[in-house]
């Protein structure tokens, strides 16, 4: 009798458990698997972020590359970001590979690089949109997941689960630590306390590539109150630059760019 | 420089947004374009030849 009493007990929790199991992988519903926390703390943030008309941020951002013998490079470049939503952006970014510069002045945007003197151009509305247009030319900007009008959102955002994992600390600010799982790529993000939760680190971890490699972001010194000269949204290239057509360029297997010689 | 060795240097310095997908992630080895741009790495002097892949920089599902 007592045996059968727990199994009658246990079958619940085990269908439950069965129906977790099955669940899993079907990410439809994928925001149920996501910790009330981490989602309160994620809208939040998305909501404050993406409700931002103006801000400007500092940022490093790393790089990394796994090579086939196994060894993980870092590349890093850093910069800071300018925005103007609903269309406008500017961002300067520094690394081993020169300096460049992106603006977005409503209509167009530009790809700058200052040493060689050249620029790329596209047509784009506002910054979704080149977001779009460049990663339908091959490339993903470092960042685009906070510079859309909802940063990070459920709908589009590969996650399946999430975590509030804890508190710490950044540079003496207080944050939170939310931890995500995708189907492809895992990440974490950790988000100042308070009432105008920013995001301060952002991890993305690469699954599917051996040695897992990971994309970081750090953003520091965030004004959401910025003193934004206009004519830092227009860009007007140096006699001497070289414009480039878009359709010339290709991703090589270490995404590095080339161009297609004529 | 040729001008494809120039074109290389200015491509590589929008870097900003570079990303490959790493399902692109095949081996060039040696040969071919990876080669003929090798000596425009300049910025990547470490940068090898052949790459099993790099961190993706989006978490969206495009």
């Amino acid at each position: 009798m007592k045996i059968g009493s727990h199994i009658t007990k246990s079958a619940p929790v085990v269908a439950l458990v069965g129906v977790c199991v099955i669940a899993q992988p079907l990410t439809a519903d994928a925001q149920n698997a996501v910790d009330p926390d981490a989602q309160s703390v994620l809208s939040s943030m998305s909501n404050y972020l993406g409700g931002l008309k103006d801000f400007s941020v500092e940022y490093v951002a790393v790089d990394e590359v796994v090579t086939a013998e196994g060894q993980k490079l870092q590349f890093l470049h850093s910069g800071e970001i300018t925005v103007q939503r609903p269309n406008k952006l500017f961002a300067i970014r520094k690394g081993a590979t020169g300096t460049a510069e992106i603006v977005l002045d409503g209509k167009t945007l530009t790809l700058f690089a200052e040493k060689p003197d050249a620029y790329l151009q596209f047509d784009a509305p506002n910054i979704s949109a080149a977001i779009g247009d460049l990663h339908k030319l091959g490339f993903d900007a470092p960042g685009a997941d906070l510079l859309e009008p909802k940063p990070l959102d459920n709908t589009t955002a590969d996650m399946a689960s999430g975590a509030h994992i804890g508190m710490t600390y950044i540079d003496g600010v207080e944050v939170h630590q939310l931890a995500f799982r995708g189907a492809d790529v895992d990440w974490q993000l950790w988000v100042t306390a308070g009432d105008n939760p920013l995001p301060l680190r952002f991890v993305i971890t690469t699954k599917a590539v051996s040695g897992a490699p990971q994309y970081t972001l750090q953003l520091r010194n965030w004004n959401t109150a910025p003193d934004i000269n206009a004519a830092r949204f227009t860009f007007a290239p140096p006699h001497s630059a070289h414009k480039l057509d878009p359709s010339s360029v290709s991703v090589n297997a270490i995404g590095d760019m080339t161009i297609k010689g004529k | 420089m040729s001008r494809v060795l120039k074109l290389t240097l200015i491509v590589l310095a929008f870097g900003f947004f570079m990303e490959a997908k790493p399902i692109s992630y095949v081996l060039q080895g040696l040969q071919g374009s990876w080669m003929s741009t090798a000596e425009a790495l300049i910025g990547h002097p470490a940068t090898p030849a052949s790459a099993a892949g790099v961190a993706r920089r989006t978490v969206r599902r495009w």
